[in-house]
């Protein structure tokens, strides 16, 4: 009698130790999983913005900073060296450029800066079968290449050029191409543990 | 009755250890991994990189002491010095090594053959000439980390915009080091396009380089500084020698012309060894040091006014406007 009371004690002991736990996991479980899901989908959507807006304010940036170059400097006007001063100064001075190449209407090379390496005239080429040269020209606005990584660098780069107009005619002088790096956006990334 | 009485108290020991368990995994759940660094350099300029290392890895969560611990000397260490400490690391099965200057990577890259030791480095000049890797963007071995940029070229382009009557050019350098023989590959086409003359002095210890410096040709117009922690530990000299006879330095980094020289364009060693430490972090985390790409310094345009003043050179204003880094001249 005794240890059969015993028995029934453990018995209730280990129902009321247990039973909340399976009702716990049963009913609120499934519910908190789903709320936790929805909180990652949330944040997921939070942090995707976040990163759309910081590359898309990047490139507002660099467009605004190559118009202005234009519309301050009036680039497109000026002689081939203080062309190549302004440019010179401008790509030593802003580390987010690799490269300034302007190109005549012919989109031969008529100078080409880079941060690291130098270029003799013998060395300027035609551009004129390239994107960078055609689409400024014939549609009149801002030109962007895909990504793409330079080895040497051992960084990502997009090419972005745009037409410089004779502020008079409206007709396009020359096409100013710049090499953006894209590393702001490569430790952006890295930061929130995407690049790996 | 005996029976259920023995259930029972199976069912109890059973639910004490699945919560005993239970609260082990949680325990061990929050329990942070400990890494040991062993971190070397060559040169003086190497602590700085050091340093920015250390800062960088305190950013992103490394803790000194608390989930991380250095292997460091404190000083520069050479030749049988550093193959030793570096011996030490493996011995003692480092999680990682960081190294600052090429000599100290090409040592690293030696020694941890064999070994799962990986190996960051910031900086090595050119880790293809120094023989540490075949390609930049999938380095291969259990070696990464940041290069020096290949603009020594552009460095001296720079030099005859500030000077442009220079013709002769006095270029110290040890022989025997892969980073200044790399660099002095990059300068060799740019001069003679140029129609720049080329004058050598080669020292490979501290001994022959204060013969060198003492023996410099009258007759020469400039001195361009390689990255070479041989020569440039006696920066101070150097640029007294050339203040006296009215020499312009281009130096390969910022911290000579912090140190006299007119003019760098080059690298700021604190970032330089900081833009390493994303890379020794993701390699504890577990990738693969094959896999990371080397990444590239970046660099800096810096003038000192005072040494322009000294030597009586004016800077042309384009070229102060451009610079980021200015010792300007004291009132």
């Amino acid at each position: 009698m005794k240890q059969n009371l015993r028995l029934r004690f453990q018995l209730i002991f280990i129902g009321l130790a247990i039973g909340p736990m399976l009702f716990a996991s049963i009913f609120i479980g499934p519910y908190g999983f789903s709320s936790l899901e929805e909180q990652s989908r949330i944040a997921q959507h939070d942090l995707a913005a976040h990163i759309s807006l910081e590359i898309n304010g990047y490139f507002e940036e660099r467009i605004n900073e190559l118009l202005l170059l234009d519309q301050i400097y009036a680039l497109g006007g000026r002689t081939s060296e203080e062309q190549r001063d302004i440019l010179n100064i401008f790509l030593l001075k802003q580390r987010v450029y690799q490269e300034m190449i302007l190109l005549d209407i012919e989109g031969q090379e008529e100078i080409r800066l880079s941060r690291d390496s130098t270029f003799n005239q013998s060395e300027l080429k035609s551009r004129a079968e390239k994107d960078e040269f055609l689409y400024p020209l014939g549609k009149k606005d801002i030109y962007f290449s895909q990504v793409y990584f330079d080895e040497a660098l051992g960084e990502s780069l997009i090419t972005v050029s745009i037409p410089l107009f004779d502020r008079n005619t409206g007709r396009v002088l020359s096409i100013l191409v710049a090499d953006i790096r894209f590393k702001a956006i490569w430790d952006l990334l890295s930061e929130l543990g995407f690049k790996s | 009755m005996q029976k259920t009485k023995k259930f029972s108290l199976g069912m109890v020991f059973f639910i004490s250890c699945a919560l005993l368990l239970v609260a082990c995994g949680g325990a061990k759940g929050n329990e942070s991994e400990y890494f040991t660094v062993g971190l070397v350099t060559n040169n003086s300029n190497g602590l700085r990189n050091v340093q920015g290392f250390r800062e960088a890895m305190t950013a992103l969560g490394y803790i000194e002491g608390e989930n991380i611990s250095y292997v460091f000397s404190e000083t520069p260490l050479k030749g049988d010095d550093l193959d030793a400490a570096l011996e030490d690391m493996v011995a003692a099965n480092v999680d990682l090594i960081f190294t600052a200057g090429t000599p100290t990577g090409v040592a690293a890259h030696r020694i941890i053959e064999g070994t799962e030791v990986a190996v960051v480095f910031g900086v090595i000049a050119d880790p293809i000439e120094a023989g540490v890797m075949e390609n930049l963007t999938t380095p291969g071995g259990n070696i990464t980390g940041v290069k020096l940029s290949q603009n020594q070229g552009r460095r001296l382009e720079l030099l005859l915009e500030v000077s442009p009557d220079i013709q002769r050019i006095f270029f110290p350098y040890n022989p025997d080091d892969a980073a200044p023989n790399g660099a002095m590959v990059q300068i060799v086409e740019f001069a003679s396009e140029r129609g720049i003359e080329i004058v050598e002095g080669f020292a490979r210890n501290d001994e022959e380089v204060s013969i060198l410096l003492n023996n410099i040709p009258a007759d020469m117009d400039a001195i361009f500084m390689l990255p070479d922690s041989t020569i440039n530990a006696h920066v101070n000299d150097l640029v007294a020698i050339a203040i006296e006879n009215q020499w312009p330095v281009s130096a390969p980094s910022i911290a000579q012309v912090e140190d006299g020289a007119l003019m760098a364009y080059g690298i700021i060693h604190e970032e330089a060894g900081a833009q390493a430490a994303p890379m020794a972090d993701q390699i504890l985390k577990g990738a693969n040091p094959a896999e990371l790409p080397v990444q590239t310094a970046e660099y800096y345009l810096g003038i000192n006014l005072q040494t322009a003043q000294a030597i009586g050179i004016e800077l042309p204003a384009s070229l102060v406007q451009a610079a980021e880094v200015i010792v300007t001249i004291e009132e």
